[in-house]
């Protein structure tokens, strides 16, 4: 079997952990995703999110990083970017 | 009326505008939400907005950018904060919840959980696209002089011409 790509690793786990935050098994996510698109996003879920995905990937995210993140794809990017460095 | 000048803020009047945030938040009680909701002293919480205004964040109250300060005679009397929500595509709550995240320390963050109530009342709805007038604060010893006013119309007439000279779009 071929072995997954990082983008797909990302894109995977990043699924789980917005399915578990925002409490939907159900929920697909895809890069124009916004906190428009997704029900339960507000602020707690937000900052609940956030520290899941740091914690779930290992890594600090900056404030100059989190404020240009406009969509579920430029998380992706981003989280692509710090897993490859 | 002394002489009134009304003005962009800059980096360096951020003492001024983080005062004007926790005084204004503070909406005439002692105490500001935000020291409730993280469990933080002014002084700790004033640290915390230093930092924060050190990332020049644009389309919320935490950053110089959206001020404009009222000084008569050179003198700091007030001041307020403006921006069109959402117009860089990011809503307001998202701007401030991450730099909460960012630069509060962890075990006060983790408090957020049993302040729920009062995290959920300093985000409130905003409709995107429209002006948003924040954190409007003015020194005790200029107060009942129309300043605000002057500011509300400095704020008016400077997204007006943003959007007319193309600078923005995003309004509706």
């Amino acid at each position: 079997m071929a072995k997954k790509s990082i983008t797909m690793e990302i894109n995977e786990t990043l699924q789980n952990i917005f399915r578990e935050v925002f409490n939907n098994p159900e929920l697909v996510i895809h890069p124009e995703m916004t906190a428009n698109d997704v029900a339960n996003w507000d602020s707690i879920t937000h900052l609940v999110m956030i520290s899941q995905v740091e914690e779930t990937f290992g890594i600090r995210l900056k404030l100059k990083e989190l404020i240009k993140l406009k969509n579920v794809g430029d998380l992706i990017q981003l989280l692509n970017e710090k897993k490859s460095a | 009326m002394e002489h009134l000048v009304i003005e962009k803020a800059k980096p360096t009047d951020k003492d001024f505008l983080i005062k004007a945030i926790l005084e204004a938040d503070k909406s005439f009680t002692d105490i500001s939400s935000y020291s409730k909701l993280l469990e933080m002293s002014e002084n700790e919480l004033i640290s915390v907005f230093h930092e924060i205004f050190e990332e020049e964040l644009e389309g919320c109250e935490f950053g110089h950018e959206g001020f404009a300060i009222a000084k008569i005679d050179g003198v700091n009397a007030g001041t307020c904060a403006s921006w069109i929500e959402g117009a860089d595509g990011l809503p307001s709550w998202q701007l401030r919840t991450s730099a909460l995240f960012c630069s509060v320390p962890t075990e006060n963050m983790s408090l957020l959980k049993k302040n729920i109530e009062t995290f959920s009342s300093i985000n409130l709805p905003r409709t995107p696209g429209s002006l948003q007038i924040e954190s409007v604060y003015l020194d005790p010893s200029f107060r009942g002089q129309g300043i605000f006013l002057e500011l509300l119309n400095f704020h008016i007439n400077f997204t007006r011409e943003q959007f007319q000279c193309g600078c923005r779009s995003g309004v509706s």
